[in-house]
Order: C-alpha cells, then sequence, then structure tokens
C-alpha cells in the first residue's frame, strides 16, 4: 500500500470519526452562549448508534431514488475526503480530481437529496428541493469563480499544487485575490452546508426549513446516513476553507510524524473554524429566504472581484 | 474577459443543475402529477432503442472522453495552430493549466464508497427489512398528486429571482363566494415565461419587415397604367439627372 | 451585537444544576442517550405546551439529558401527547403513532392526557390518550412542573 494511499483512507477515517463531533462541539458552543449546559459533544455520535438500531420505513409510492440518495450523500462526501489534501498532501489519486471535481461532488450530494425529496412526493419535500436546489444553482457560481481564482496563483486547480504553492509562498493568502475568496467561499459554506443565515439548522417550522424539508420521510438508518451525510459535508467544507487558506500543519511528505502533526492540526483547524461559526450564529437571525439571493449575489461579485484580482494584482 | 467568461459559465452550471433536477423529478418521480401522466405507457422497443442507443452514447462518452477527446483535441490545435489541448489516456490533462480529471476512477471510487457505505450499513443496522408506511401527511387524509410540487412550483423561487431579466407574466384570479368576500371558491394561478430577447428584437423587427411588405404591396396593385406611369417616371427622372450632372 | 455579547457575559448559566439521574435503566435499550420526541397536541389548552416549552428553555435544558424535539415523527423515537384527544384529533393521533419507526414509546403528559381531566364527557372529546394509542409512560400534572417532564424524559435517556 502506498503511503499515498494510507493517508487518504486516514483522511476520511478521521472525517467520519470527527465529524460527529464537530456537529456536538458546535451545538455545545451554542448551548453555552445560550446559558444551556448542552447535551455534550458526543451526542450527535450516540443520536447515530441510536438511529442505527431502529426500523427502517420504506414510505409507499417512493422509488429507488429515496432509498439510493443517502448512501450516494455519503458516497461523494467519502471520496472528497479521501480526495483533499486535508491531513496530507500526497494525494492517493492525484489525477481523480481537481477542485473543480470536488465542488460538482459536493453539489451532486445535494443533487440526489434534492431528488429524494421530491421523490416523495410530499409539499414539504418538494418545497425543500425546490429551496436547496435554487440556493445551491446560485451558491455553485461563486464556489466555481473563487476556486478559479485560487488556481491562478498557482497554475493549477489541483488542491495539492494549491496547498504546496501557498506554503512555499505564505504572503499568497494575504493577497487580495486570495482574501476576497475567502470571504466568497466563507459564504459559499454558509449556504451549502445550511448554516444561519441561509438556513436554521435546528428549526422545528416547516415553513421555514430549506434542508431538512427535503429529508422529513428518512426514518432510522437511513435518516442516520443522512444526518453523517450532513455532518461529513460540514467537515468538509469547513476542512476546504482551512486548508486552503491556513495550510499550515498539512504533510507534505509521507512521514508518520508528519501525518500525526496533520491530523492533529487539521482536528484543532476544524474545531476552532466550527466554534466560530458557531458562536457567529448566535449573532445571526435567518434571513428570508428572498433575501437570502442578494447575500449569494454579494458573495458571487466578490469572487469575480478575486478573479480580477488574481489576473490584474498577480 | 476570462474573468466574465469564466462567471458566465459558472452561472450557466448553477441553473443546469437546477434545470436538471426539475427536468428529472418532476418528470419520472413521485405519483403522476396529471391524468395525461397516470395514463402513460411504455412506447415500442422499436422507439426506445433509438433513445437507448443515444443514452449510452452520452454515458459513453461521460464515462472515458478520452476515447475521443485526442482526437478532437489534435483537431482543434490543428486549427488555431497550437498543441493539442487535451491528454491523457484514463486522466484527462490539460496543456496550458495544470487541471486533471478522470471520470472513470471518479466512478469506480464512487462505486467503491457506495458499496463500503451499504455493507456499514448492513453490518451495523438491526433492520433487516424496511417496513411500508403510508406518506407522513401530518397526520391528515390521503397525499393527492395536487398537492405536489409541479415543474412551475419547483422553479417558482428560482425564476423570483431572475424577476428582472425573465419578466415573466403572472395572473392570479380569486373567486369569491357571492356572499362573502372572505371566502373562496376558487383560485386560478397561471404564469408564463415570455421569451424577451424574442419579444424586444425579434417582434420590432418582424413587424418592420412586415409594414416594409405591406408599404410595397400597394405600389405593385396590379393596374398596367399605374406600371407605365412608374416607368415613365423614371425614364423623366433619369433624363433630369443626367442634364443636372453633366 | 456588542449588548447582545454583553448580555451573555452577564447571563453565564441559566442552567439549573442537575438532580440526580434515573437509578433504573431506561426501559428500551435501544433508545439509551438519545430520545427524539415530536410532540403531538391533541385537544390540549396550551397550558402543557408552555411547560414542555419551558422544559426544553435554558433554565431546565431537557436535551442535556440526550431529548430533543424533532420536526417529522419519522425522525422520533417517543410522542410527547397532551391534552384530552379531541374527535378530530383521533385519526391524526394514530396517524402519527404509526408513522415513528420502532422501537417508539408513547408519553402522556398532563391529567387531560391520562384521564380527560376538566374535559372529561365533553361532546368533542374522544377520550384519554391510552385509549387511541398504547401509552408507555405518564406524567401528571395540570399542568405538570416542568421537572417533572424533564425527570420523564430522563427515565427514557437514562441520562
Amino acid at each position: 500500500m502506498t503511503p499515498g494511499i494510507a493517508g487518504g483512507l486516514l483522511q476520511a477515517v478521521l472525517v467520519v470519526g470527527g465529524a460527529p463531533l464537530l456537529l456536538g462541539l458546535m451545538r455545545q458552543v451554542r448551548a453555552r452562549m445560550e446559558g444551556r449546559a448542552g447535551p455534550g459533544v458526543g451526542q450527535p455520535w450516540r443520536d447515530l448508534r441510536k438511529l442505527l438500531a431502529k426500523e427502517m420505513i420504506t414510505p409507499r409510492g417512493t422509488s429507488e431514488v429515496f432509498r439510493v440518495a443517502p448512501v450516494l450523500t455519503v458516497a461523494m462526501t467519502l471520496v472528497v475526503a479521501v480526495v483533499v489534501p486535508f491531513v496530507t498532501t500526497a494525494s492517493p489519486l492525484p489525477g481523480v480530481a481537481d477542485m473543480f471535481v470536488v465542488v460538482a461532488l459536493l453539489a451532486h450530494g445535494t443533487v440526489v437529496l434534492a431528488l429524494a425529496g421530491l421523490d416523495t412526493g410530499t409539499a414539504f419535500g418538494g418545497m425543500g428541493a425546490s429551496r436547496e436546489v435554487t440556493i445551491l444553482a446560485l451558491v455553485e457560481p461563486t464556489a466555481l469563480v473563487a476556486i478559479f481564482a485560487l488556481s491562478v496563483p498557482a497554475g493549477s486547480t489541483g488542491l495539492p499544487a494549491i496547498v504546496s504553492s501557498t506554503l512555499a509562498e505564505p504572503a499568497h493568502v494575504l493577497a487580495p485575490a486570495s482574501l476576497l475568496a475567502a470571504v466568497a467561499l466563507g459564504m459559499v459554506v454558509l449556504a451549502e452546508t445550511g448554516r444561519l443565515p441561509v438556513d436554521n439548522p435546528s428549526t422545528h417550522l416547516e415553513l421555514t426549513m430549506v434542508h431538512e424539508a427535503m429529508v422529513l420521510e428518512y426514518a432510522g438508518p437511513r435518516l442516520a446516513l443522512v444526518e453523517l451525510g450532513a455532518a461529513l459535508r460540514l467537515t468538509v467544507y469547513l476542512g476546504l476553507l482551512v486548508t486552503l487558506f491556513v495550510p499550515w500543519g498539512i504533510a507534505t511528505e509521507a512521514h508518520l510524524l508528519a501525518l500525526a502533526v496533520g491530523v492533529v492540526a487539521f482536528a484543532v483547524k476544524v474545531a476552532a473554524a466550527g466554534a466560530l461559526l458557531a458562536a457567529a450564529e448566535v449573532f445571526l437571525a435567518k434571513l428570508r429566504l428572498f433575501r437570502v439571493p442578494e447575500l449569494l449575489a454579494g458573495s458571487f461579485l466578490l469572487a469575480l472581484l478575486a478573479v480580477a484580482a488574481a489576473y490584474l494584482l498577480g | 474577459m476570462l474573468p466574465l467568461a469564466v462567471a458566465a459559465v459558472a452561472l450557466t452550471a448553477g441553473l443546469a443543475v437546477a434545470t436538471f433536477v426539475k427536468a428529472f423529478g418532476v418528470g419520472f418521480l413521485a405519483r403522476p402529477r396529471s391524468p395525461e401522466a397516470a395514463a402513460a405507457h411504455e412506447s415500442p422497443p422499436a422507439m426506445v432503442a433509438g433513445m437507448v442507443v443515444a443514452g449510452l452514447a452520452c454515458a459513453g462518452l461521460a464515462v472515458a472522453p478520452t476515447a475521443v477527446l485526442p482526437a478532437v483535441s489534435a483537431v482543434a490545435g490543428a486549427v488555431t495552430g497550437a498543441g493539442p489541448a487535451v491528454t491523457g489516456a484514463v486522466t484527462v490533462e490539460l496543456t496550458g493549466a495544470a487541471g486533471a480529471l478522470s471520470p472513470l476512477l471518479l466512478i469506480a471510487a464512487l462505486a467503491g464508497a457506495s458499496l463500503l457505505v451499504v455493507a456499514l450499513l448492513r453490518a451495523l443496522g438491526r433492520a433487516r427489512r424496511a417496513r411500508e408506511a403510508r406518506l407522513w401527511d401530518c397526520g391528515a387524509g390521503p397525499m393527492t398528486a395536487r398537492m405536489e410540487y409541479t415543474a412551475t412550483s419547483f422553479a417558482e423561487p428560482l425564476q423570483r429571482v431572475f424577476d428582472d431579466v425573465l419578466d415573466p407574466v403572472s395572473d392570479v384570479d380569486v373567486t369569491h363566494v357571492e356572499e362573502s368576500r372572505y371566502l373562496v371558491t376558487a383560485v386560478a394561478y397561471r404564469r408564463s415565461v415570455p421569451d424577451r430577447v424574442e419579444r424586444a428584437v425579434y417582434a420590432p423587427v418582424l413587424a418592420a419587415v412586415a409594414a416594409w411588405g405591406r408599404a410595397g404591396r400597394r405600389l405593385a396593385a396590379g393596374s398596367v397604367h399605374r406600371y407605365l406611369g412608374y416607368g415613365f417616371a423614371t425614364v423623366c427622372g433619369l433624363l433630369v439627372l443626367l442634364v443636372v450632372t453633366r | 451585537m456588542w449588548s447582545l455579547w454583553r448580555r451573555i457575559r452577564r447571563t453565564g448559566r441559566a442552567a439549573e444544576p442537575a438532580p440526580a439521574a434515573p437509578g433504573a435503566p431506561p426501559p428500551v435499550p435501544a433508545l439509551a442517550g438519545s430520545v427524539q420526541i415530536r410532540h403531538v397536541d391533541a385537544g390540549s389548552c396550551n397550558g402543557c405546551e408552555v411547560e414542555i416549552g419551558s422544559a426544553f428553555g435554558p433554565v431546565h435544558d431537557a436535551e442535556r439529558y440526550g431529548a430533543r424535539l424533532v420536526a417529522s415523527p419519522r425522525h422520533a423515537d417517543a410522542l410527547l401527547v397532551t391534552g384530552p384527544v379531541t374527535r378530530n384529533m383521533a385519526e391524526p393521533l394514530r396517524r402519527t403513532f404509526e408513522a415513528v419507526p420502532r422501537p417508539r414509546v408513547v408519553l402522556a403528559v398532563g391529567d387531560c392526557a391520562r384521564d380527560c381531566g376538566v374535559f372529561a364527557g365533553a361532546y368533542g372529546v374522544t377520550g384519554p390518550v391510552g385509549a387511541v394509542v398504547p401509552v408507555d409512560a405518564e406524567v401528571p400534572g395540570c399542568p405538570p412542573r416542568p421537572e417533572e417532564i424533564v425527570a420523564a424524559l430522563r427515565a427514557l435517556t437514562g441520562r
């Protein structure tokens, strides 16, 4: 087994094991800031364990799409977790996926869930799918353009190349193009992972839901996959953000000590980003659905400026 | 110029995703949304075969673009005078900007990950078989096809976002009960998105051409006397022109 | 934003210290540590709803014991039913119960849910919750105190 594949598998295990903990940490931060005690960081894992032990339910009138969607979202996120250099730049599959592929895979995770929401044929399923796809269609351009801006100084859309280029020249991070792209990608992360102010992850009101309305029909182990998928997406998106803009600590050689440092650095960076996001969410209210496009248009503009800056200034 | 081109391509990509979800989701998923759709039946094999061939070709191109791309890019390179734009046998590699994409390996990785997830679910989950249950309808009466999202309702938020660009025409008709305005017997909602380019560019041009044609028709009324008159007037005009310009 | 931050700093922790954990193991082992709850108002006067809201508020914080309110019975493990079951809610309650994946439990909260309370014999009332769906645990009181609701939930989660 080459060190690259070992590194990739290590990343997948780390992301799967850590994603529910990250979710738990974010809920805990929020609970503490709201004056509550909170259920503890391990609660999402307890939820998953319980869901796995529960009965599976197939609503009448749904097709294979409904059954396959949770598996596919998790699988797509897993592939991303293997490919992106979270811990080590010795990518196991160097040519398989560049950043455009990574973003497309993450978007397709949303697409299959939206199709599953439509497949149920309930009003809420359709509503959730419609809203999620609307947001996705507006977010995707921002993500693609911001990535393009980041790939200009590195001369490559491959993630290991971008990370190595930043590690070689740390001043790149502070370039205007990089800063603008960071803000734009930050908004992409908020929108794609369904966090405030785009979507409220803890809402119980169907009319205000975006993501959860699509998955109201899932129960038991399939719901466990959907929830794990959501946690994985959050981790992967935050991981992508810290990997691109704070790449220090990522192992550049397949070395046991370097890998260990990479694992610890990744965990600390993502936990810090998650805690920061959770703390910021306390101060935010959810935007009206039809105000969200304004926010996304703003981020698109920033991404566009980032590309322009990358060409004109660097 | 390049940033703008990238932005346009990116916007198109986002909208393409929405279009795909709408087309597939509304066309094929959930219960039929109209009596016509409910009465749909499979076409004869000969008709299906054509679509299967086209579909297989699309899938083949998506999985193994490297089978065709080198030849195509060689042609493109020869035309523009540059080298081939794309190289690689399994992985598509761009020359110029370092970028790579390997659909075949990607699909293999996805399949592997899916199998892994299913296997883990089988190993960890206690449920062997899924129970069939009625759709969750909030406890009220059964869901009907009228409650489903249609293509119009699905696209409504996006349409609203691009209101200024699309300029859709919508119309809500509310019929009230005679006794009270607070009670409603029927609500009719219509929305159409007429092609804006067609309206703003083609329509005036077509109208102008038609008007020109009508004007021309008045000149040629079919009267021999009038045509002779045209000839006489032209000859006179030419003579006057010759006299003046000589 | 600064005023909110100052308020967060000033308030600190609003949650009261947790009472002693329930000694008995949870009745349904599969639900240990995590119980997701769908609340069904079967005809309540909303007195119990206020107390349930309070049980999940910052002071009593039922969430710290692993109980969480969810939006769909498909996501739920327990139904929290309040009020006498009115004629219009009998069938929806039955369907909600059917929609919950097994293992599932039903908690009847409040005197009305247990024995119709003051609404016993009213023309619009079908009967107590137990007459419509099997009830696993009851929380007496009109309305029950949030502490008692939290205690009943803790008995389920075992935390």
